[in-house]
């Protein structure tokens, strides 16, 4: 019995209009956004090999981008080129997104958005109608006057329809990778291609979440119509509404500073010990750093004598800073967290953030980036930036002051440290990933299950 | 001769929906096989209520509905092997053609090893054109369309029957037809309940006929009683007068 359902509910989809619609709109698409990420990609790379080929040591590196951004570009576009690190401070430059103002303000179509917005959309509509729509039609009658289970129509119009809409995505996706292949894409290294295979997987399950979801609206209305609106709503609230309100909801549950404030605040910090400090060398300088022509001038035995005296300063100035930024970091990271679970609500949400991390551009990738950052600026202050200094003088009065800054000795032997940055292993994604994943099963079945219950009671008259 | 037993039986049946209106009051119906059972009524009286108790679409208030001896309630996919249902506007999968859909609805009915030209036979049986047997079934009238859909009954080839309104909107040749098809299926045994305005086929077709009214089997008469009553003018004093207890 079920097999005479799911034969026909496959036979009646194949032959209806929506699925040409549907597979020309993939067809176009998918394949075309493919080409243009992976083009976009490419020339993101050369950048980055000629700026680090051009860089003369570490203190300026160069972000790999990720080929994987040719299926999600994510966070890619406003990830940092370059970063340029001095001391106490780590200084971002370039992004994508400054080269691509309308790509940034309108967002840019990849195969996650597709999958996320257009699929997603094309699911909820489609199942939408499946019950309400044969009801309407009067066939849902006719069907369930005979000895049929309501388990098999409903199993059968979930497997057929959502087997239907796999088709053009499944083969859009295909001629999209050979296309990317003929285009020198390393599709099959390892790595990418275990990527690749997860996030079609990851598609499959979301969309089928949504499928279920649009089951369930099909089964508690009782005109295509409604159920159409119905189900274009819900799209809206999933895929625009929680997405794009969770952070400011976030922002409010748990305020943050912003990057401004939270740099005058560094500054103010980092001010107050250097006047310390400046209070404490300032018999020195007088000592070794007359004012021109009006005594010594003696650099090196400056130098030589301020290294005891600002130590314990500049260890404060270091471990202030540290503290300081680890604070913001956490308040950051907290409210992240929580406008991420906020938006956890929505299916669309809780795809699109393990999708782009699947493709090296999603949150794991920015924190991931971001420590290895952090590593590499110790491991520069311990190199480096431990000879640099500068010093501020402030005469009592405030009005004069005098700022000495260089180099003690030593630079000129200073090996600096390689800049490693590796994206995240896949078995480290998988990990990352797998409460995404959770949800969204979890999302299958209560959906499916709902639809299910309100079907057994559904009014076929 | 022993009284054969019936096709399909509504005991003490009644329907109030949640709105209060009570659809179905206390109806009690015995169709033996090889009997035709016309219900006439006004719109709202009560017979499609009725028909959508017999398929277990609606659970009864009160009272049972039996199909060849199975309580409906209790097991609804058991009973429903044994009735087939042809609805006011049968409406099939218009993607498919006629045989297609002949096919699936066949499947449902537990007919699974037909071949081709058994389905051609039996859509030869209730006169559809040779032509439209292998064409999509949604540019069809709607004469065809009921002729398909009694096509799905003859196939299941169930023992009871049930009609709602199925000559409704067809034009008289396609009526007649239609009825010619009823006849044959009620020579061949089958227990047929009949929901229909059409006073006039009621009285050609129908073994007996009951008239409901705000519920209630109001009128019965059978085929000889007729002869002698214009039922025309029992139907009309019946939709005029108060509802009155059972004559």
């Amino acid at each position: 019995m079920f097999s005479t359902f799911l034969r026909r509910e496959i036979l009646d989809q194949l032959l209806s209009p929506k699925f040409m619609i549907i597979s020309l709109l993939c067809l176009v698409l998918v394949p075309a956004s493919l080409l243009l990420n992976y083009a976009s990609y490419r020339s993101a790379f050369h950048e980055y090999e000629s700026t680090r080929n051009e860089a003369k040591n570490s203190t300026v590196i160069s972000r790999m981008p990720s080929a994987l951004s040719t299926f999600g570009v994510g966070l890619e576009i406003v990830l940092p080129k370059t970063v340029t690190f001095s001391k106490y401070q780590i200084e971002a430059k370039g992004t994508q997104a400054q080269n691509e103002i309308l790509s940034n303000i309108n967002g840019k179509i990849d195969f996650v958005v597709i999958v996320s917005f257009l699929l997603g959309l094309f699911a909820v509509l489609y199942a939408g109608t499946e019950v309400c729509g044969e009801k309407e039609a009067g066939t849902l009658k006719l069907v369930l006057a005979n000895p049929t289970r309501r388990s098999s129509v409903l199993a059968a119009k979930f497997l057929g329809g959502f087997s239907v809409l796999l088709i053009p995505l499944g083969v859009s996706f295909l001629i999209g990778l050979l296309l990317l292949l003929l285009e020198g894409f390393p599709v099959f290294a390892a790595a990418n291609l275990a990527r690749i295979l997860a996030l079609l997987g990851l598609s499959v399950l979301y969309l089928s979440a949504l499928f279920s979801l649009g089951l369930l609206i099909s089964t508690r209305t009782h005109r295509t119509s409604l159920a159409l609106l119905v189900s274009f709503f819900v799209w809206i609230f999933m895929t625009f509404i929680i997405p794009k309100t969770s952070e400011p909801v976030a922002g409010l549950l748990r305020p943050v500073r912003s990057e401004e404030v939270m740099r005058a605040g560094r500054k103010q910090l980092r001010d107050q010990i250097e006047k310390e400090k400046g209070k404490a060398l300032a018999p020195l300088m007088n000592k070794y750093l007359s004012e021109q022509g009006q005594g010594t001038w003696n650099w090196d035995a400056y130098t030589k004598a301020r290294g005891p005296v600002a130590k314990d300063f500049e260890e404060r100035i270091e471990q202030t800073l540290q503290n300081y930024d680890d604070q913001y970091e956490r308040e950051k990271a907290v409210r992240r967290a929580l406008s991420l679970n906020i938006a956890r609500l929505s299916p669309a949400s809780i795809y699109t953030q393990a999708a782009l991390d699947f493709c090296h551009t999603g949150v794991a990738d920015l924190e991931n980036f971001a420590r290895t950052l952090k590593t590499h600026y110790i491991q520069l202050s311990g190199a480096l930036f431990k000879y640099q200094f500068q010093d501020i003088f402030t005469s009592d009065d405030g009005h004069s002051s005098r700022s000495m800054g260089g180099d003690s000795h030593g630079i000129e032997k200073v090996d600096y440290p390689k800049f490693r940055y590796e994206f995240p292993a896949f078995a480290q994604t998988l990990k990352d990933t797998a409460p995404d994943v959770v949800l969204l099963v979890l999302f299958n079945l209560i959906f499916f299950a709902a639809a299910y219950f309100s079907f057994t009671r559904y009014d076929v008259r | 001769m022993a009284k054969q037993q019936p096709i399909l039986k509504a005991e003490d049946l009644s329907k109030r929906y949640e709105d209060g209106v009570l659809a179905v009051d206390h109806l009690n119906l015995n169709i033996p096989p090889g009997e035709v059972y016309c219900l006439l009524g006004a719109n709202g009286a009560g017979k499609t209520t009725t028909i959508n108790l017999f398929l277990n679409f609606i659970p009864p208030t009160t009272g049972t509905c039996y199909v060849n001896g199975i309580d409906v309630t209790k097991d609804p996919l058991e009973a429903k092997k044994y009735v087939s249902f042809v609805s006011e506007n049968v409406m099939l999968y218009g993607n498919f053609t006629a045989r297609q859909n002949l096919d699936f609805f066949a499947k449902l009915g537990g007919k699974t090893n037909l071949a081709k030209n058994d389905y051609y036979q039996v859509m030869r049986r209730v006169s559809l054109q040779e032509k439209a047997f292998e064409q999509r079934v949604k540019n069809f009238s709607k004469g065809m369309r009921q002729k398909l859909g009694i096509s799905i009954a003859v196939i299941k080839d169930a023992p009871g029957i049930l009609l709602d309104e199925p000559t409704s909107g067809l034009d008289p040749k396609a009526a007649e037809e239609f009825l010619e098809i009823l006849a044959e299926l009620k020579k061949e045994g089958k227990a047929i309940l009949m929901s229909t305005h059409d006073i006039f086929r009621a009285k050609e077709i129908g073994d007996r006929v009951g008239i409901m009214k705000e519920g209630r089997l109001v009128m019965e008469r059978t085929r000889e009683e007729l002869q002698y009553e214009d039922l025309v003018k029992i139907y009309i004093d019946y939709m005029k007068s108060e509802p009155l207890t059972m004559a």
